[in-house]
């Protein structure tokens, strides 16, 4: 197995763990043909993983993971995605993205982090991302020095516990309907990125399971 | 001239006698279904709270590390219900003196038949536990009056609309 496989598929273990410790897993009754992995807890209101593993068909992996505060928190909104071939990472983007406040201590926590990786972006963002990504967004792409691999792994490895250690704890201290309009405001803006629905199309699902999974599974509306 | 609970009677002995309710005194709940209205009151008594400061006025008004333990105990995750964003707008849009006929819906039904429902329901229910719970009623009583009967009527109301959909 690759490097770069065995790095990821220790990435998606991982994750996993983190959440099971931290959440209960719930049943939303997807029913598509790759993992998709809810939770929800005490302290958030869903986490979501999502792993498609087309190595032997495509070359390629990819990992979703976002977690979305309860309708009484302000915290940001956590979001990892990661894409990768057999000897790089094609594209990497992770972000606490504002909810109603974008002032949240969290949010500061995450920029601050995010500014010794002198690497994270210089890349101009078209307005969907621009409108819901901070300042401190990292992104990544076309990484193979095992070096820079490790770096990445190693921030996800960071900002994740930190972050289901600190979401909840300003539980009651924002107004819940700009809450609940700001992670649907995320969510809106996250369903126009043109790349997710074409990177998964090319990793063969039809037009109308990838527009399902983008709305219903991955990005879905708060009523 | 009639009283608030006078006036709340019909609504209250309708939620007494809904499904939901009927089967949580069965014990005949699913984990989810009690996880979820766990959650829905959570976060109805945490809006509450701050709206009105109401754990400034007594530190009982605070359940949020009770329902947290109890909704733990369940082993379950809760799944949200369009019921919770209903009843947050609804009291997001009422003034602070009416959000008070919420506070006695609740609170004042835990402190009464919460403590029934508690000896008959297996699961844990430490949301119901009260050290004071006198000095939390004398508070309510302070800041209730008759006149708040209609919006204690929409809480009735909007509390049987979650019931409803927990047992979908």
């Amino acid at each position: 197995m690759s490097k770069v496989w065995d790095t990821m598929l220790g990435l998606q273990a991982n994750i996993e763990q983190q959440l099971n410790e931290v959440g209960h897993p719930v049943e939303e009754g997807h029913t598509f043909d790759w993992p998709n992995h809810v939770w929800s807890s005490t302290t958030f209101r869903r986490a979501h993983l999502d792993a498609v593993d087309a190595r032997e068909s495509k070359g390629l992996y990819m990992l979703h993971v976002t977690v979305f505060p309860h309708i009484i928190d302000p915290s940001p909104i956590f979001g990892f995605d990661i894409i990768c071939g057999e000897r790089k990472i094609t594209g990497c983007f992770h972000d606490f993205s504002a909810s109603s406040d974008k002032e949240h201590p969290m949010m500061s926590w995450f920029q601050d982090y995010a500014k010794q990786f002198e690497w994270r972006k210089a890349r101009e963002l078209p307005d969907w991302a621009r409108r819901i990504f901070s300042p401190g967004m990292i992104a990544a792409g076309n990484v193979s020095d095992e070096l820079e691999i490790d770096q990445i792994l190693q921030i996800v490895s960071t900002t994740l516990p930190w972050y289901l250690e600190n979401v909840g704890k300003t539980n009651g201290k924002g107004n819940p309907q700009e809450i609940l309009e700001a992670q649907n405001y995320y969510c809106n803006n996250q369903r126009q990125n043109p790349h997710t629905p074409r990177v998964m199309q090319s990793l063969g699902f039809d037009e109308e399971t990838v527009h399902r999974f983008i709305n219903d599974c991955l990005f879905p509306d708060l009523v | 001239m009639s009283t608030l609970k006078e006036l709340t009677q019909e609504n209250h002995r309708k939620a007494e006698r809904s499904a939901f309710v009927g089967a949580m005194m069965r014990n005949q709940l699913t984990a989810q279904q009690w996880v979820n209205y766990l959650l829905w009151k959570r976060d109805l008594l945490v809006v509450l709270d701050r709206k009105l400061g109401l754990t400034e006025l007594h530190f009982e008004f605070n359940r949020s590390s009770q329902f947290d333990t109890d909704i733990v105990a369940t082993g379950m995750g809760p799944t949200g219900l369009t019921a919770t964003l209903d009843y947050i707008k609804q009291i997001e849009s009422i003034t602070n003196e009416q959000a008070w006929a919420h506070v006695y819906v609740h609170y004042l039904g835990d402190l009464r038949g919460g403590q029934m429902l508690k000896k008959m329901v297996k699961q844990p229910m430490h949301h119901v536990d009260y050290d004071d719970a006198t000095g939390l009623e004398t508070i309510i009583r302070a800041n209730v009056s008759d006149a708040l009967a209609d919006e204690a009527n929409v809480g009735f109301d909007l509390t049987m609309q979650a019931m409803e959909e927990i047992m979908l």
